[in-house]
């Protein structure tokens, strides 16, 4: 029993107002305590993959999904899904791309890359938090992941 | 009895006797004269090569020699005594002979060379020479006549075959003639410089144009070998090689280039074409030498070759410039998307956390202004929306198809009322339009762009008619959408598509002033142009081209 036991949602995201938004759309779904934040791909392999900060995670016990923004600093988005797509050990963790990017080049290239699903984030409030707490109840209520 | 008792009478008639015995030895001795003159005769025209034949006064013929029968395979039975028209079938009565024979030889008595053509039943057409004697007083006969007869036929033959083959002979001279006279004005003809070498390389003839090209004088060309002309200016290695090398493997050479300072001319680069010609029993051969001086085409041939380089180097710099503009804009529509809308999100995201948190705190004006800020962030939004898909339409690839348009609308139109206008009461009319040949994309956003703004703008009205049709005119194919709505000034026409550009206030109708930029950005990556007709008030009608399209494909 360590304190990630119970993350069921990686959260991928560098802006700060964006993650304070979706951790308020996911405390509507009494979600928030299962959501982890990183702000940058490095610390997101970290996490996946138990190292640096994150060795003592289990990599065993894998998120129920990611939620993967395709702009980060130091590993961008689209490496950060290559590198886990690429991996035996987490290759069948859900990635969800979560980005304000609607260009179709993008849109293609993260499927490619083994994207579970591709979400542009709307700029309304209203739509921003249904689709969050959509997002949550399908991936972490609906979805049923394979047993590692 | 005695000679004394003889009597007279009985003299007389033993002289008489004796008379008759002296004039009949010598009547036997003439005859035997005769006889043997005969004899001799005979054996003269039995020894003639020539077939001989005897005739009598009334050209019965007396005799004939060996060379007679055999020549016209009769026997002397069926030959002497008889009439000559009569032999053989009367294969001798022949008109021209008659005429010698009854005409000419009673007036002349000898003949020669009558020349008679005839064919004969026996041996067939011959022509035959005949000669002619009449001989008086022979063999007993008042007058007989000797015909010896010479068959030509063959001998004509020949000289007829010898006069056909010197016809023949004259005629392939004067052809040759020609051709030799007709070959020596092309040689001298030709703009290039031409030389005719034989075998061993020695020059045999030479053009006009290139004792005027070389500087060189006849007298120091003609039988000098190739390499000798002119000061060895001609001893060029690789002339050599085509000479001495190629040329024997392949009796002819196109374009064979040689570079070489000529001492007479100067630096030149020369194109040589060469034909090897075998002559007579394949063992003399004429090599035929055409020298195009291309020193001047090869320096503008350098010259564009340089300028195409410098041309090719400044085009991918500004290729290269350009794809890295492109690259820019790219990034930046790239950061207008992800970065400009981040802020919008907080922006909007916090107003609402405001007025969710803070609701008892704020009056109906502080929630009104949180109002104001969200509807400000949508519109900016919506227009960074607009500006993308601007941006887009100006970079995008296109893929062009034949595009069935009256498929493509009818769906446009049923999309936007399902999504936009389901609660008006719309007429919309579609009349059959020709195909055009488009990128699927931008047809679709132009005619959404122009049916959306018919929409928008005919909100006002009691009853919204929208017509959307095509036709061919000047040979352009022309598509329009027109609507009943508010219209405008023609006056403003100009400013109709630009960004940003809008003819109504944002409380008349809304809109960014992008969509009609989009349309004129779209219509124009076809080559096709757009222009607008209204009047304020009575509707607005949007023409634009495109290109013609033929078969119809799926939608």
């Amino acid at each position: 029993m360590n304190k990630y036991e119970q993350i069921e949602i990686l959260l991928v995201e560098d802006n700060p107002n964006d993650v304070e938004l979706t951790l308020r759309a996911f405390k509507k779904s009494n979600l928030d305590n299962k959501v982890y934040v990183v702000t940058d791909g490095a610390q997101a392999l970290d996490f996946i993959f138990c190292t640096g900060a994150y060795t003592d995670r289990n990599i065993k016990s894998p998120p129920k999904v990611i939620l993967l923004d395709l702009k980060l600093p130091k590993v961008d988005g689209k490496e950060v899904l290559r590198r886990v797509k690429l991996d035996e050990r987490t290759k069948v963790i859900p990635v969800v791309i979560m980005t304000s990017s609607q260009e179709e080049s993008d849109v293609v290239e993260s499927y490619h890359l083994g994207a579970n699903s591709y979400i542009v984030k709307p700029i309304d409030f209203e739509k921003f938090g249904h689709m969050i707490a959509g997002l949550g109840m399908y991936w972490i209520f609906i979805n049923k992941p394979p047993i590692v | 009895m005695t000679q004394q008792d003889k009597t007279k009478e009985e003299l007389i008639e033993e002289v008489r006797l004796l008379q008759k015995r002296i004039a009949d030895a010598e009547q036997i001795e003439r005859e035997r004269e005769r006889e043997r003159e005969s004899t001799y005769a005979e054996s003269i025209v039995e020894t003639i090569r020539e077939p001989l034949i005897v005739l009598g006064d009334d050209l019965k013929i007396i005799s004939a020699n060996k060379s007679f029968y055999q020549t016209f395979k009769v026997t002397p039975e069926e030959t002497q005594g008889r009439f000559i028209y009569d032999l053989g079938n009367r294969q001798w009565d022949i008109p021209k002979l008659r005429e010698l024979l009854e005409t000419i030889l009673p007036q002349k008595t000898t003949f020669n060379n009558y020349e008679i053509e005839h064919n004969f039943e026996t041996i067939g057409p011959k022509i035959m020479l005949l000669n002619a004697r009449q001989i008086e007083r022979v063999a007993g006969k008042e007058r007989i006549i000797l015909l010896a007869i010479e068959d030509i036929t063959e001998r004509k033959e020949i000289e007829a075959g010898l006069e056909k083959t010197r016809k023949e002979l004259a005629v392939i001279k004067r052809t040759a003639d020609e051709i030799s006279e007709f070959a020596e004005n092309i040689i001298n003809t030709v703009r290039e410089p031409l030389i005719a070498l034989d075998q061993d390389l020695r020059v045999v003839k030479v053009s006009r144009s290139f004792y005027d090209f070389f500087k060189v004088k006849p007298e120091d060309t003609v039988g000098q070998l190739i390499y000798d002309l002119g000061n060895k200016q001609w001893d060029i290695p690789e002339l050599r090689k085509l000479l001495d090398e190629i040329l024997p493997k392949n009796n002819t050479f196109d374009d064979y280039e040689i570079e070489h300072n000529f001492e007479t001319i100067g630096p030149k680069i020369m194109l040589l074409n060469a034909r090897q010609i075998e002559r007579g029993a394949g063992k003399e051969r004429i090599i035929l030498l055409a020298i195009e001086d291309v020193t001047e085409r090869k320096q503008v041939e350098e010259k564009i070759k340089k300028l195409n380089a410098e041309l090719e180097e400044r085009v991918s710099q500004r290729t290269a410039e350009l794809s890295t503009a492109v690259k820019e804009l790219e990034a930046f529509s790239y950061s207008v998307s992800h970065d400009l809308k981040a802020p919008l999100r907080a922006m909007m995201g916090f107003a609402n956390v405001l007025s969710e948190d803070y609701a008892p705190k704020l009056d109906d004006n502080g929630r009104r202004l949180i109002g104001v800020i969200n509807d400000n962030v949508k519109k900016m939004g919506q227009l960074i929306e607009d500006l993308l898909k601007l941006a887009h339409i100006a970079r995008q690839a296109m893929d062009v198809v034949d595009i069935d348009v009256t498929m493509l609308v009818q769906s446009v139109c049923q999309e936007l009322r399902e999504e936009l206008f389901h609660d008006r009461a719309i007429e919309m009319s579609v009349k059959p339009m020709p195909a055009a040949r488009a990128d699927l994309t931008l047809a679709r956003q132009i005619f959404t762009n122009l049916i959306s703004n018919a929409m928008k703008f005919t909100a006002h009205k009691e009853k919204a008619v929208i017509e959307i049709g095509g036709y061919d005119k000047d040979g352009e194919r022309v598509y329009y959408v027109r609507d009943n709505g508010a219209g405008f000034d023609m006056k403003y026409e100009d400013k109709l598509f630009g960004v940003f550009q809008r003819l109504h206030g944002q409380d008349e109708f809304s809109g960014t002033g992008i969509g009609l930029a989009i349309v004129s950005n779209a219509v124009r990556r076809h080559g096709g142009k757009v222009w607008a007709e209204a009047e304020v008030g009575q509707g607005a009608t949007f023409y634009f081209t495109l290109p013609k399209g033929e078969r119809n494909e799926q939608i």
